[in-house]
Protein backbone atom coordinates (compact mmCIF):
# COMPACT_ATOMS: atom_id res chain seq x y z
CA UNK A 1 0.00 0.00 0.00
CA UNK A 2 3.13 2.04 0.55
CA UNK A 3 4.45 1.73 -2.28
CA UNK A 4 1.54 2.13 -4.37
CA UNK A 5 0.60 5.91 -2.92
CA UNK A 6 4.38 6.50 -3.04
CA UNK A 7 4.39 5.89 -7.06
CA UNK A 8 1.02 7.76 -7.26
CA UNK A 9 2.47 10.56 -5.00
CA UNK A 10 5.67 10.63 -7.66
CA UNK A 11 3.83 10.67 -10.35
CA UNK A 12 1.45 13.60 -9.54
CA UNK A 13 3.94 15.73 -8.31
CA UNK A 14 5.51 14.98 -11.68
CA UNK A 15 2.88 16.33 -13.38
CA UNK A 16 2.03 19.20 -11.04
CA UNK A 17 5.60 20.94 -11.59
CA UNK A 18 5.01 20.19 -14.90
CA UNK A 19 1.82 22.35 -15.09
CA UNK A 20 3.06 24.87 -17.63
CA UNK A 21 2.85 21.35 -20.27
CA UNK A 22 -0.35 20.23 -18.89
CA UNK A 23 -3.01 21.84 -17.52
CA UNK A 24 -2.28 25.36 -17.99
CA UNK A 25 -1.78 24.73 -21.92
CA UNK A 26 -5.25 22.88 -21.46
CA UNK A 27 -7.05 25.87 -20.22
CA UNK A 28 -5.34 28.45 -22.31
CA UNK A 29 -6.00 26.36 -25.97
CA UNK A 30 -10.02 25.72 -24.60
CA UNK A 31 -10.42 28.97 -23.78
CA UNK A 32 -8.52 29.93 -27.17
CA UNK A 33 -10.88 27.67 -29.40
CA UNK A 34 -14.03 28.61 -27.66
CA UNK A 35 -13.63 31.99 -28.12
CA UNK A 36 -12.57 31.93 -31.67
CA UNK A 37 -15.58 29.36 -32.85
CA UNK A 38 -17.61 32.04 -30.94
CA UNK A 39 -16.83 34.71 -32.83
CA UNK A 40 -16.39 33.25 -36.49
CA UNK A 41 -19.77 31.48 -35.02
CA UNK A 42 -21.21 34.45 -34.23
CA UNK A 43 -24.01 34.66 -37.27
CA UNK A 44 -25.39 31.30 -36.32
CA UNK A 45 -25.85 31.09 -32.35
CA UNK A 46 -25.91 33.26 -29.57
CA UNK A 47 -22.15 34.15 -28.67
CA UNK A 48 -22.47 32.77 -24.98
CA UNK A 49 -23.69 29.86 -25.60
CA UNK A 50 -21.25 28.34 -28.42
CA UNK A 51 -18.72 29.17 -25.97
CA UNK A 52 -20.06 27.54 -23.56
CA UNK A 53 -20.92 24.68 -25.66
CA UNK A 54 -17.05 24.37 -27.17
CA UNK A 55 -15.88 24.68 -23.19
CA UNK A 56 -17.82 22.09 -22.17
CA UNK A 57 -16.78 19.93 -24.72
CA UNK A 58 -13.50 20.92 -24.41
CA UNK A 59 -13.21 19.60 -20.79
CA UNK A 60 -13.67 16.22 -21.70
CA UNK A 61 -11.47 16.32 -24.22
CA UNK A 62 -8.76 17.53 -22.59
CA UNK A 63 -9.69 15.27 -19.46
CA UNK A 64 -9.02 11.95 -21.61
CA UNK A 65 -6.34 13.94 -24.00
CA UNK A 66 -3.90 14.46 -20.43
CA UNK A 67 -5.05 11.12 -19.06
CA UNK A 68 -2.97 9.76 -21.68
CA UNK A 69 -0.06 12.26 -21.86
CA UNK A 70 0.87 12.23 -18.16
CA UNK A 71 1.70 8.54 -17.81
CA UNK A 72 2.88 8.44 -21.56
CA UNK A 73 5.33 11.28 -21.29
CA UNK A 74 6.47 10.03 -17.58
CA UNK A 75 7.18 6.79 -18.55
CA UNK A 76 8.79 7.51 -21.88
CA UNK A 77 10.61 10.36 -19.68
CA UNK A 78 11.91 7.13 -17.00
CA UNK A 79 12.64 5.10 -19.63
CA UNK A 80 15.19 7.88 -21.03
CA UNK A 81 16.73 8.58 -18.28
CA UNK A 82 17.15 4.66 -16.88
CA UNK A 83 15.08 5.93 -13.78
CA UNK A 84 12.76 3.64 -14.79
CA UNK A 85 15.31 1.24 -12.91
CA UNK A 86 14.15 2.79 -9.71
CA UNK A 87 10.22 1.78 -10.16
CA UNK A 88 10.87 -1.58 -11.62
CA UNK A 89 13.40 -2.53 -8.72
CA UNK A 90 11.27 -1.07 -6.02
CA UNK A 91 8.67 -3.92 -4.34
CA UNK A 92 5.81 -3.13 -6.02
CA UNK A 93 3.48 -5.52 -7.50
CA UNK A 94 1.86 -4.99 -11.17
CA UNK A 95 -1.25 -4.43 -10.47
CA UNK A 96 -0.25 -1.94 -7.58
CA UNK A 97 1.86 -0.53 -10.50
CA UNK A 98 -1.66 -0.19 -12.97
CA UNK A 99 -3.72 1.34 -10.06
CA UNK A 100 -1.07 3.90 -9.36
CA UNK A 101 -0.33 5.07 -13.06
CA UNK A 102 -3.91 4.77 -13.86
CA UNK A 103 -4.72 7.14 -10.44
CA UNK A 104 -2.05 9.32 -11.43
CA UNK A 105 -2.70 9.72 -15.32
CA UNK A 106 -7.06 9.94 -14.16
CA UNK A 107 -5.51 12.79 -11.79
CA UNK A 108 -3.61 14.55 -14.30
CA UNK A 109 -6.61 13.96 -16.92
CA UNK A 110 -9.42 15.58 -13.66
CA UNK A 111 -6.81 18.78 -12.88
CA UNK A 112 -6.77 19.70 -16.14
CA UNK A 113 -10.33 19.67 -17.68
CA UNK A 114 -12.36 20.80 -14.08
CA UNK A 115 -10.89 24.25 -14.59
CA UNK A 116 -12.28 24.05 -18.11
CA UNK A 117 -15.21 22.98 -17.07
CA UNK A 118 -15.81 25.26 -14.26
CA UNK A 119 -15.39 27.83 -17.15
CA UNK A 120 -17.86 26.41 -18.83
CA UNK A 121 -20.71 26.23 -15.94
CA UNK A 122 -19.83 29.68 -14.96
CA UNK A 123 -20.70 30.83 -18.42
CA UNK A 124 -23.87 29.28 -18.52
CA UNK A 125 -25.08 29.51 -14.96
CA UNK A 126 -23.54 27.74 -12.00
CA UNK A 127 -23.84 24.82 -11.12
CA UNK A 128 -24.18 23.66 -14.62
CA UNK A 129 -26.84 21.17 -15.90
CA UNK A 130 -26.30 18.30 -13.73
CA UNK A 131 -22.66 18.99 -12.08
CA UNK A 132 -22.47 15.50 -10.14
CA UNK A 133 -22.91 13.76 -13.53
CA UNK A 134 -20.35 15.47 -15.38
CA UNK A 135 -17.75 15.05 -12.84
CA UNK A 136 -18.78 11.29 -13.02
CA UNK A 137 -18.35 11.24 -16.52
CA UNK A 138 -15.20 12.67 -16.09
CA UNK A 139 -13.66 10.54 -13.27
CA UNK A 140 -14.73 7.63 -15.96
CA UNK A 141 -13.38 9.51 -18.97
CA UNK A 142 -9.43 9.67 -16.92
CA UNK A 143 -10.13 5.94 -16.09
CA UNK A 144 -10.44 4.71 -19.46
CA UNK A 145 -8.07 6.69 -20.98
CA UNK A 146 -5.01 6.57 -18.36
CA UNK A 147 -4.90 3.13 -19.44
CA UNK A 148 -4.34 3.76 -22.47
CA UNK A 149 -1.47 6.10 -21.78
CA UNK A 150 0.31 3.44 -19.92
CA UNK A 151 0.17 1.35 -23.12
CA UNK A 152 1.86 4.35 -24.84
CA UNK A 153 4.06 4.72 -22.44
CA UNK A 154 5.24 1.59 -22.47
CA UNK A 155 5.50 0.56 -26.10
CA UNK A 156 7.20 4.09 -26.82
CA UNK A 157 10.77 3.80 -27.32
CA UNK A 158 11.91 7.80 -28.53
CA UNK A 159 9.94 10.72 -28.30
CA UNK A 160 8.80 10.36 -32.48
CA UNK A 161 6.86 7.48 -31.61
CA UNK A 162 4.87 9.71 -28.95
CA UNK A 163 4.72 12.24 -31.79
CA UNK A 164 3.16 10.08 -33.80
CA UNK A 165 0.80 8.06 -31.60
CA UNK A 166 -0.81 11.73 -30.33
CA UNK A 167 -0.16 13.40 -33.90
CA UNK A 168 -1.05 10.99 -35.88
CA UNK A 169 -4.09 8.75 -34.21
CA UNK A 170 -5.05 10.89 -31.20
CA UNK A 171 -5.52 13.89 -32.13
CA UNK A 172 -7.10 13.20 -35.75
CA UNK A 173 -9.44 10.82 -33.86
CA UNK A 174 -10.46 13.83 -31.11
CA UNK A 175 -11.12 16.61 -34.30
CA UNK A 176 -13.88 14.34 -35.49
CA UNK A 177 -15.73 13.07 -31.97
CA UNK A 178 -17.82 16.03 -31.57
CA UNK A 179 -15.52 18.85 -30.48
CA UNK A 180 -16.36 21.27 -32.95
CA UNK A 181 -19.16 19.89 -34.98
CA UNK A 182 -21.53 17.92 -32.91
CA UNK A 183 -21.47 14.01 -34.07
CA UNK A 184 -25.19 13.84 -34.89
CA UNK A 185 -24.46 17.04 -37.29
CA UNK A 186 -21.73 15.11 -39.14
CA UNK A 187 -22.01 14.25 -42.40
CA UNK A 188 -21.94 10.26 -43.04
CA UNK A 189 -19.85 8.28 -42.88
CA UNK A 190 -17.70 10.15 -40.54
CA UNK A 191 -20.86 10.21 -38.34
CA UNK A 192 -21.13 6.73 -38.25
CA UNK A 193 -17.00 6.82 -37.28
CA UNK A 194 -17.47 8.85 -34.99
CA UNK A 195 -19.56 6.63 -32.92
CA UNK A 196 -17.12 4.35 -32.22
CA UNK A 197 -14.57 6.77 -30.78
CA UNK A 198 -14.52 7.01 -27.07
CA UNK A 199 -13.44 10.90 -27.30
CA UNK A 200 -17.15 11.07 -28.57
CA UNK A 201 -18.67 9.36 -26.16
CA UNK A 202 -17.36 11.55 -23.29
CA UNK A 203 -17.33 14.61 -25.16
CA UNK A 204 -20.90 14.50 -26.18
CA UNK A 205 -22.48 13.18 -22.65
CA UNK A 206 -20.35 15.38 -20.47
CA UNK A 207 -21.29 18.03 -22.73
CA UNK A 208 -24.91 17.72 -22.15
CA UNK A 209 -24.18 16.86 -18.67
CA UNK A 210 -22.10 20.32 -18.46
CA UNK A 211 -24.26 22.94 -20.13
CA UNK A 212 -27.14 21.11 -21.54
CA UNK A 213 -28.83 20.25 -24.67
CA UNK A 214 -28.80 16.66 -26.50
CA UNK A 215 -25.83 14.37 -26.31
CA UNK A 216 -26.00 11.97 -29.58
CA UNK A 217 -25.95 8.97 -28.01
CA UNK A 218 -27.96 7.83 -24.61
CA UNK A 219 -25.67 8.71 -21.19
CA UNK A 220 -25.63 5.06 -19.82
CA UNK A 221 -24.42 3.64 -23.30
CA UNK A 222 -21.28 5.96 -22.79
CA UNK A 223 -21.01 4.65 -19.67
CA UNK A 224 -20.38 1.70 -20.74
CA UNK A 225 -18.08 2.13 -23.58
CA UNK A 226 -15.74 4.01 -21.51
CA UNK A 227 -15.70 1.11 -18.31
CA UNK A 228 -15.55 -1.45 -20.61
CA UNK A 229 -12.56 0.22 -22.29
CA UNK A 230 -10.82 1.06 -18.93
CA UNK A 231 -11.48 -2.69 -18.24
CA UNK A 232 -10.04 -3.55 -21.01
CA UNK A 233 -7.10 -1.54 -21.73
CA UNK A 234 -6.02 -1.99 -17.48
CA UNK A 235 -5.99 -5.60 -18.07
CA UNK A 236 -3.74 -5.55 -21.27
CA UNK A 237 -1.30 -3.51 -19.67
CA UNK A 238 -0.96 -5.71 -16.33
CA UNK A 239 -0.39 -8.46 -18.96
CA UNK A 240 2.78 -5.92 -20.36
CA UNK A 241 3.41 -5.00 -16.91
CA UNK A 242 3.42 -8.65 -15.57
CA UNK A 243 5.64 -10.05 -18.50
CA UNK A 244 7.79 -6.35 -18.27
CA UNK A 245 7.29 -5.76 -21.84
CA UNK A 246 10.23 -3.36 -22.53
CA UNK A 247 10.90 -2.55 -19.08
CA UNK A 248 13.61 -5.73 -17.74
CA UNK A 249 15.84 -7.46 -20.64
CA UNK B 1 68.10 29.95 -38.41
CA UNK B 2 67.03 26.79 -40.58
CA UNK B 3 66.09 25.25 -37.45
CA UNK B 4 63.68 28.72 -36.94
CA UNK B 5 62.51 29.03 -40.31
CA UNK B 6 61.34 25.03 -39.95
CA UNK B 7 59.71 26.18 -36.55
CA UNK B 8 57.39 28.97 -38.34
CA UNK B 9 56.36 26.89 -41.57
CA UNK B 10 54.85 24.37 -38.66
CA UNK B 11 53.65 26.57 -36.51
CA UNK B 12 49.28 26.69 -37.33
CA UNK B 13 48.50 30.59 -38.01
CA UNK B 14 45.43 32.40 -37.34
CA UNK B 15 42.90 31.65 -40.29
CA UNK B 16 41.98 34.90 -42.19
CA UNK B 17 38.37 35.09 -42.08
CA UNK B 18 38.00 38.76 -43.44
CA UNK B 19 34.88 40.66 -41.98
CA UNK B 20 32.31 37.93 -42.04
CA UNK B 21 33.09 34.35 -40.79
CA UNK B 22 31.17 32.35 -43.74
CA UNK B 23 32.75 28.92 -43.09
CA UNK B 24 30.83 29.46 -39.59
CA UNK B 25 27.83 30.90 -40.78
CA UNK B 26 27.36 28.23 -43.27
CA UNK B 27 28.03 25.95 -40.84
CA UNK B 28 25.66 26.90 -38.08
CA UNK B 29 22.82 27.16 -41.29
CA UNK B 30 23.47 23.85 -42.55
CA UNK B 31 23.34 22.92 -38.94
CA UNK B 32 20.33 24.06 -37.96
CA UNK B 33 18.30 22.97 -41.22
CA UNK B 34 19.91 19.36 -40.84
CA UNK B 35 18.59 19.32 -37.64
CA UNK B 36 15.00 19.59 -38.88
CA UNK B 37 15.05 18.19 -42.03
CA UNK B 38 16.23 14.95 -40.48
CA UNK B 39 12.97 14.69 -38.52
CA UNK B 40 10.96 15.67 -41.76
CA UNK B 41 7.73 13.82 -40.09
CA UNK B 42 7.81 15.62 -37.06
CA UNK B 43 8.52 18.91 -38.77
CA UNK B 44 7.21 18.98 -42.11
CA UNK B 45 4.42 16.45 -42.30
CA UNK B 46 3.02 16.77 -38.61
CA UNK B 47 2.18 20.60 -39.04
CA UNK B 48 0.68 20.09 -42.37
CA UNK B 49 -1.43 17.30 -41.25
CA UNK B 50 -2.71 19.17 -38.33
CA UNK B 51 -2.99 22.32 -40.37
CA UNK B 52 -5.58 20.33 -42.70
CA UNK B 53 -7.16 18.71 -39.56
CA UNK B 54 -7.80 22.27 -38.56
CA UNK B 55 -9.00 23.19 -42.43
CA UNK B 56 -11.55 20.34 -42.35
CA UNK B 57 -12.58 20.81 -38.95
CA UNK B 58 -13.55 24.20 -39.68
CA UNK B 59 -14.54 23.72 -42.66
CA UNK B 60 -17.44 21.28 -41.61
CA UNK B 61 -18.24 23.48 -38.72
CA UNK B 62 -18.10 26.95 -40.10
CA UNK B 63 -17.83 26.75 -43.94
CA UNK B 64 -21.33 25.01 -45.04
CA UNK B 65 -24.25 27.39 -45.88
CA UNK B 66 -22.15 30.18 -48.51
CA UNK B 67 -20.90 31.47 -45.17
CA UNK B 68 -18.14 34.16 -46.86
CA UNK B 69 -16.29 37.45 -45.62
CA UNK B 70 -16.94 40.27 -47.46
CA UNK B 71 -17.31 38.60 -50.98
CA UNK B 72 -14.85 36.00 -50.49
CA UNK B 73 -16.14 32.13 -49.30
CA UNK B 74 -15.21 31.68 -46.11
CA UNK B 75 -12.60 28.61 -46.60
CA UNK B 76 -10.24 30.75 -48.50
CA UNK B 77 -10.35 33.45 -46.19
CA UNK B 78 -9.55 31.07 -43.21
CA UNK B 79 -6.60 29.01 -45.80
CA UNK B 80 -4.01 31.95 -45.57
CA UNK B 81 -4.41 32.38 -42.02
CA UNK B 82 -3.86 28.84 -41.15
CA UNK B 83 -0.83 28.77 -43.27
CA UNK B 84 0.97 31.56 -42.50
CA UNK B 85 0.36 30.56 -38.94
CA UNK B 86 1.75 27.46 -39.46
CA UNK B 87 4.86 28.81 -40.76
CA UNK B 88 5.01 30.93 -38.02
CA UNK B 89 4.78 28.57 -35.01
CA UNK B 90 7.34 25.90 -36.95
CA UNK B 91 9.90 29.10 -37.15
CA UNK B 92 9.20 29.95 -33.27
CA UNK B 93 10.18 25.76 -33.01
CA UNK B 94 13.07 25.37 -35.06
CA UNK B 95 14.97 28.25 -33.13
CA UNK B 96 13.73 28.06 -29.59
CA UNK B 97 13.70 24.00 -29.16
CA UNK B 98 17.42 23.64 -31.19
CA UNK B 99 18.59 26.42 -28.62
CA UNK B 100 16.72 24.95 -25.76
CA UNK B 101 18.21 21.76 -26.09
CA UNK B 102 21.72 23.03 -26.37
CA UNK B 103 21.69 24.75 -23.36
CA UNK B 104 19.79 22.23 -21.57
CA UNK B 105 22.46 19.15 -22.39
CA UNK B 106 25.49 21.55 -22.48
CA UNK B 107 26.25 21.72 -26.06
CA UNK B 108 25.63 25.18 -26.54
CA UNK B 109 29.59 25.91 -26.25
CA UNK B 110 30.09 24.50 -29.63
CA UNK B 111 27.68 27.11 -30.95
CA UNK B 112 29.48 29.66 -28.31
CA UNK B 113 33.45 28.89 -28.52
CA UNK B 114 33.68 29.15 -32.08
CA UNK B 115 34.92 32.85 -33.72
CA UNK B 116 31.43 34.00 -34.43
CA UNK B 117 29.88 36.74 -33.81
CA UNK B 118 26.81 37.37 -32.50
CA UNK B 119 25.71 38.67 -35.85
CA UNK B 120 26.32 35.71 -37.59
CA UNK B 121 25.26 33.52 -35.12
CA UNK B 122 21.55 34.76 -35.06
CA UNK B 123 21.63 34.93 -38.91
CA UNK B 124 22.45 31.25 -39.21
CA UNK B 125 19.42 30.80 -36.41
CA UNK B 126 17.00 33.00 -38.35
CA UNK B 127 17.81 32.15 -41.84
CA UNK B 128 17.61 28.06 -40.54
CA UNK B 129 13.82 28.93 -39.05
CA UNK B 130 12.63 31.04 -41.87
CA UNK B 131 13.99 28.32 -44.05
CA UNK B 132 11.98 25.82 -42.64
CA UNK B 133 8.76 27.95 -42.30
CA UNK B 134 9.07 28.35 -45.77
CA UNK B 135 9.30 24.79 -46.50
CA UNK B 136 6.08 24.12 -44.49
CA UNK B 137 4.33 27.04 -45.70
CA UNK B 138 5.31 25.81 -49.80
CA UNK B 139 3.51 22.16 -48.74
CA UNK B 140 0.77 23.32 -46.58
CA UNK B 141 -0.14 25.66 -49.67
CA UNK B 142 -0.01 22.79 -52.23
CA UNK B 143 -1.92 20.33 -49.83
CA UNK B 144 -4.26 23.02 -49.38
CA UNK B 145 -4.98 23.73 -53.00
CA UNK B 146 -6.45 20.73 -53.36
CA UNK B 147 -9.83 21.68 -51.37
CA UNK B 148 -9.84 24.85 -52.01
CA UNK B 149 -9.36 27.72 -54.66
CA UNK B 150 -5.85 29.40 -54.34
CA UNK B 151 -5.76 32.80 -55.40
CA UNK B 152 -2.27 34.48 -56.07
CA UNK B 153 -3.38 38.52 -55.72
CA UNK B 154 -0.23 40.18 -55.22
CA UNK B 155 2.78 36.90 -54.75
CA UNK B 156 5.61 39.50 -53.67
CA UNK B 157 3.19 40.24 -50.32
CA UNK B 158 3.11 36.75 -49.84
CA UNK B 159 6.87 36.32 -50.30
CA UNK B 160 7.67 39.54 -48.33
CA UNK B 161 4.75 38.57 -45.28
CA UNK B 162 6.54 35.00 -45.23
CA UNK B 163 9.68 36.37 -44.63
CA UNK B 164 8.95 39.03 -42.03
CA UNK B 165 6.48 36.70 -40.13
CA UNK B 166 9.07 33.96 -39.73
CA UNK B 167 11.73 36.33 -38.94
CA UNK B 168 9.85 37.58 -36.78
CA UNK B 169 9.41 34.47 -34.51
CA UNK B 170 12.46 33.21 -35.30
CA UNK B 171 13.68 35.51 -33.21
CA UNK B 172 11.04 35.46 -30.50
CA UNK B 173 11.93 31.74 -30.23
CA UNK B 174 15.75 32.92 -30.16
CA UNK B 175 15.01 35.26 -27.37
CA UNK B 176 12.26 33.08 -25.54
CA UNK B 177 15.15 29.79 -25.15
CA UNK B 178 18.21 32.33 -24.33
CA UNK B 179 15.76 33.26 -21.03
CA UNK B 180 14.62 30.28 -20.27
CA UNK B 181 16.26 27.85 -17.88
CA UNK B 182 13.92 25.08 -18.35
CA UNK B 183 11.81 23.76 -20.35
CA UNK B 184 9.25 24.68 -18.52
CA UNK B 185 10.02 28.47 -19.21
CA UNK B 186 10.09 27.84 -22.88
CA UNK B 187 6.45 26.07 -22.83
CA UNK B 188 5.17 29.15 -20.92
CA UNK B 189 6.53 31.22 -23.52
CA UNK B 190 4.66 29.65 -25.96
CA UNK B 191 1.31 29.38 -23.72
CA UNK B 192 1.25 32.31 -22.69
CA UNK B 193 2.59 34.47 -25.62
CA UNK B 194 2.36 32.69 -28.88
CA UNK B 195 -1.22 31.00 -28.84
CA UNK B 196 -3.01 33.79 -27.55
CA UNK B 197 -1.43 35.75 -30.00
CA UNK B 198 -2.01 33.50 -32.29
CA UNK B 199 -5.60 33.22 -31.50
CA UNK B 200 -6.41 36.48 -31.06
CA UNK B 201 -5.04 38.20 -34.81
CA UNK B 202 -7.96 36.96 -36.80
CA UNK B 203 -6.71 33.81 -38.30
CA UNK B 204 -10.29 32.15 -37.89
CA UNK B 205 -12.47 35.18 -38.07
CA UNK B 206 -12.48 38.89 -39.55
CA UNK B 207 -11.55 41.16 -36.67
CA UNK B 208 -15.11 43.46 -37.33
CA UNK B 209 -16.37 40.39 -35.60
CA UNK B 210 -14.97 41.53 -32.27
CA UNK B 211 -17.01 43.85 -30.85
CA UNK B 212 -16.16 47.48 -30.78
CA UNK B 213 -14.16 48.80 -28.20
CA UNK B 214 -11.90 45.61 -28.50
CA UNK B 215 -10.77 46.11 -31.45
CA UNK B 216 -7.87 48.00 -30.84
CA UNK B 217 -6.32 45.27 -29.21
CA UNK B 218 -6.19 43.11 -32.45
CA UNK B 219 -4.55 46.07 -33.95
CA UNK B 220 -2.22 46.28 -31.09
CA UNK B 221 -1.18 42.61 -31.94
CA UNK B 222 1.96 42.37 -34.62
CA UNK B 223 0.28 38.99 -35.43
CA UNK B 224 -3.08 40.85 -36.75
CA UNK B 225 -0.66 42.20 -39.38
CA UNK B 226 1.43 39.14 -40.33
CA UNK B 227 -1.71 37.61 -40.69
CA UNK B 228 -4.10 40.84 -42.66
CA UNK B 229 -0.91 41.32 -45.10
CA UNK B 230 -0.30 37.65 -45.76
CA UNK B 231 -3.78 36.98 -46.38
CA UNK B 232 -3.84 40.21 -48.82
CA UNK B 233 -1.42 38.38 -50.89
CA UNK B 234 -3.92 35.67 -51.48
CA UNK B 235 -7.50 36.98 -51.80
CA UNK B 236 -6.69 41.02 -52.54
CA UNK B 237 -9.36 43.08 -51.89
CA UNK B 238 -8.98 46.47 -50.15
CA UNK B 239 -9.63 46.56 -46.62
CA UNK B 240 -6.18 45.77 -45.42
CA UNK B 241 -3.69 47.53 -43.57
CA UNK B 242 -0.45 46.99 -45.89
CA UNK B 243 1.25 49.72 -45.27
CA UNK B 244 0.71 49.79 -41.76
CA UNK B 245 1.51 46.46 -41.35
CA UNK B 246 4.75 46.87 -43.51
CA UNK B 247 6.08 49.33 -40.68
CA UNK B 248 5.11 47.33 -37.80
CA UNK B 249 6.40 43.87 -38.86
CA UNK B 250 9.85 46.04 -40.03
CA UNK B 251 9.80 47.66 -36.56
CA UNK B 252 8.89 44.78 -34.43
CA UNK B 253 11.38 42.33 -36.38
CA UNK B 254 14.47 45.39 -35.90
CA UNK B 255 13.86 46.11 -32.17
CA UNK B 256 13.93 41.83 -31.74
CA UNK B 257 17.02 41.68 -34.00
CA UNK B 258 18.66 44.46 -31.18
CA UNK B 259 17.06 42.61 -28.30
CA UNK B 260 18.30 39.05 -29.55
CA UNK B 261 21.87 40.78 -30.49
CA UNK B 262 22.07 41.94 -27.11
CA UNK B 263 21.84 39.07 -25.27
CA UNK B 264 24.06 37.15 -27.71
CA UNK B 265 27.05 40.17 -27.32
CA UNK B 266 26.23 40.16 -23.88
CA UNK B 267 26.17 36.81 -23.20
CA UNK B 268 23.28 36.61 -21.69
CA UNK B 269 22.24 33.85 -19.36
CA UNK B 270 24.88 31.82 -21.75
CA UNK B 271 28.05 32.83 -20.57
CA UNK B 272 28.96 33.36 -16.94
Amino acid sequence: MLSLWSLYLREVRRFLRGWAFMAAPALINALMYAGVFALGGAERDDDGQVFAWMLAGQAAFWCGMNAVVGPTIQLVIDKMHRTIQDVVQAPIDPHQWLIAYVGAGTTAGLMSGLPVALFAVIVTGFPGNAPLSALALMVLTGLAFAPLGLLVGLWAEKWDHVGGAFGLILTPIAFFSGLVVPVAAMPEPLRSLAFGSPFAWSVETTRAALVGGSASLPVWNAVLGLAAMSLVLSLFAWRLLVSGYRLRA
Amino acid sequence: MQQQQQRDSTTPLPREMGAINWIGFATLFSKEVRRFAKVYMQTVAAPVVTTLLFFAVFALALGGAGRSVGDVPFLEFLAPGLIIMTMAQNAFQNTSSSIMIAKNQGTIVDVLMPPMTSGELAVGYVAAAVLRGLVVGLVTIAVVALFVRIHLAHPLLIALYGLLGTMMLGLLGIAGAIWAEKFDHIAAVTNFIVTPLTFLSGTFYPIERLPENWRFVAHLNPFFYMIDGFRHGFIGGNDSFIGTGIAVLVAVNAGLWLLVLRMLSTGYKLKS
